[in-house]
């Protein structure tokens, strides 16, 4: 899952935290015991914490909102919640990472409610690739640069499924637990997006076939 | 290849370009981490209480309701308890006046009884 991929690496600290927190019931992760700690006052827990969300959620972020200023608005309205809200997290009640997902995922939505409508983006041609050949790379690049351009055409929702599903390895359970809907809406969602995305990427048909 | 693999290709460019990479990211993340370092020297809120007591949890009129219920009871109790009327009005003291100069004897005689002199006057009678 791709917003908890490059999650905090454990450590001998963290893995007896949540080891301790666990009772035999289901098992803390690393995130909820470093949670637990920050919620009792750890300060180094919580930075610790945030900084193994920070770059995924900020690609989250970005897929969604398109803007890396808002990105990091809604990133860091995340963080602020998430610390509110730390005393109030119940791993009975679900993962960590669901309860993460959410917050995010409604920082960045709210965000674009707050804000101006749908925006060009400006800095596509900045985006990285992991492709390892450069000629790959490359090509992997720009189709992602108009896929995203794409995307701002989209409204909120379906680009925010789209984001989560592709963006984050996510499935319709998570998404709909994310954004607040049920799986079946899910599916609507990501079919009109997809659909909405192949009518606007039909110049690229070349790439598309 | 069909236009859905195309867009399935397009997508998972798209889902594995590193967004976080762009410019300024390094600067945002510095500046969200300081944030969230700001963010832990203040106090988070306190945890809701457990789901076991949250079931138990009062109604919003619980308290009131209470309130209301000890403010009849305190009324209930004023009205039956007998009330102790106050002790009637002794008369007031009768005021020391002087004698008139032209009191006749008896009015002379209570004032002699009620005027103690000096030891001054005393020595001057």
């Amino acid at each position: 899952m791709g917003l908890m991929q490059t999650m905090v690496p454990a450590n001998d600290a963290d893995t007896d935290a949540a080891a301790a927190a666990n009772d035999g019931a289901a098992a803390l992760s690393i995130e909820a015991a470093l949670l637990r700690r920050a919620a009792a006052g750890d300060n180094a827990a919580f930075a610790r914490l945030i900084g193994g969300l920070l770059h995924p959620a900020l690609g989250v972020a970005i897929r969604i909102l398109g803007d890396s200023g808002r990105a990091e608005d809604a990133v860091q309205e995340a963080v602020a919640k998430l610390w509110q809200s730390a005393a109030r997290f119940d791993p009975a009640r679900g993962s960590f990472a669901g309860w993460w997902r959410r917050i995010l995922v409604n920082s960045a939505l709210d965000s674009r409610r707050r804000l101006r409508p749908v925006a060009a983006l400006d800095e596509v041609h900045e985006i990285a690739d992991t492709a390892p050949d450069p000629q790959a790379r490359a090509e992997s690049t720009e189709l992602a640069r108009m896929v995203q351009q794409a995307m701002a055409r989209l409204p909120d929702r379906q680009r925010a499924a789209l984001a989560l599903f592709h963006g984050d390895g996510c499935d319709m359970k998570e998404i709909a637990a994310a954004i607040g809907t049920t799986p079946k809406a899910v599916e609507g969602l990501l079919l009109r997006g997809r659909a909405a995305l192949r009518e606007s990427l039909a110049h690229l048909k070349e790439e598309m076939q | 290849m069909t236009a859905n693999d195309g867009l399935d290709h397009a997508l998972d460019a798209w889902g594995k370009a590193d967004f976080s990479a762009l410019a300024g990211d390094s600067a945002a993340a510095a500046r969200i981490l300081a944030h969230a370092s700001q963010l832990s020297a203040t106090p988070s809120e306190p945890a809701a209480p457990p789901s076991a007591a949250a079931s138990r949890r009062r109604p919003w009129w619980w308290a009131g309701g209470g309130a209301v219920a000890a403010t009849l009871v305190a009324a209930l109790v004023l009205g039956i308890l007998p009330h102790h009327a106050p002790p009637p009005a002794s008369p007031p003291p009768p005021a020391a006046t002087l004698a008139d100069a032209d009191a006749d004897d008896s009015e002379l005689m209570s004032f002699a009884m009620l005027y103690t002199p000096t030891s001054e006057e005393e020595y001057q009678l």
